[in-house]
């Protein structure tokens, strides 16, 4: 059995850090894949922008098993298999989109007794006029 | 193959709306669903939904819209979330869609479409 799980933190200030914890289902076996999108920019949301970093560890895992760059409207990894080929890369107003691409699936195993996934993430954006935006982490869970 | 379509339309900016679907009686097996709008600018910078099949959570609450889009360049046959096989039951949709804002957009009332895929039998080529 599969469940998808969205954890949003909302960035406020400019090279914030922010300590997440997310509190894992406790019959979870497997992160079976893991996504990172982020909204709301105010200016030049130009692809492949960088935007922030993001570190997740477990505790059964003794140091970070993921770490990211995060980039705006860089094609999304997949959550479900048909997604894979149809993930914008950029959108305009009324432009088509143009490309795509399918995500990396990345699988850890999740131990019984370490159900909370921590880390952080660091805002990198290097604007003048900074707008609060969000940052959503999207775990595929095998339960 | 049964194919569905349900149409909500967010007339306000940051809210949520709520439709409750009913399938095809003789959809036996959800396999698949697409998410449309005539306005994929705004579904795709403002929009997240939670798809609930009677009990069961397809999409849990603000999963973004903007990974169920599909873009022209996709083949036809290729524009479906596949779901596996899911039992219908009795056929319950739940949509909960939300607005959220965003400054990249100018918002205006919107239409936001799901399709449904289903069929009778598994057995059946589809």
């Amino acid at each position: 059995m599969h469940k998808v799980l969205v954890h949003t933190e909302t960035v406020n200030n400019k090279a914030a850090k922010l300590q997440l914890q997310i509190k894992l289902p406790k019959d979870v076996k497997c992160i079976q894949s893991i996504t990172i999108t982020t909204t709301g920019f105010g200016t030049d949301p130009s692809p492949k922008r960088e935007v922030g970093w993001l570190w997740l560890r477990l505790p059964n895992h003794s140091d970070v098993f993921f770490a990211e760059i995060v980039r705006s409207n860089v094609p999304e990894a997949t959550l479900v298999s048909s997604a894979l080929e149809f993930l914008p890369q950029e959108i305009g107003f009324g432009e088509a989109w143009i490309d795509g691409k399918s995500g990396t699936t990345l699988a850890v195993d999740v131990s019984e007794d370490a159900k909370i996934l921590e880390g952080f993430y660091t805002d990198r954006l290097r604007e003048t006029f900074f707008v609060p935006y969000q940052v959503s982490i999207y775990l595929n869970l095998e339960l | 193959m049964i194919k569905e379509r349900f149409d909500l339309t967010v007339t306000t900016a940051g809210s949520s709306v709520k439709g409750e679907f009913e399938l095809d009686k003789n959809a036996k097996h959800l396999i698949g669903i697409a998410i449309t709008s005539d306005r994929d600018d705004l579904l795709y910078y403002r929009g997240s939904q939670k798809i609930m099949l009677n009990d069961i959570e397809i999409f849990p609450e603000d999963f973004e819209s903007r990974l169920l889009l599909c873009g022209l360049h996709v083949p036809p046959d290729q524009r479906m979330v596949t779901l596996g096989n899911l039992s219908t039951g009795n056929g319950k949709l739940d949509i909960l869609y939300k607005d959220f804002n965003s400054v990249l957009t100018t918002f205006s009332p919107y239409r936001v479409t799901f399709y449904a895929f289903s069929v009778v039998n598994l057995e059946t080529p589809h």
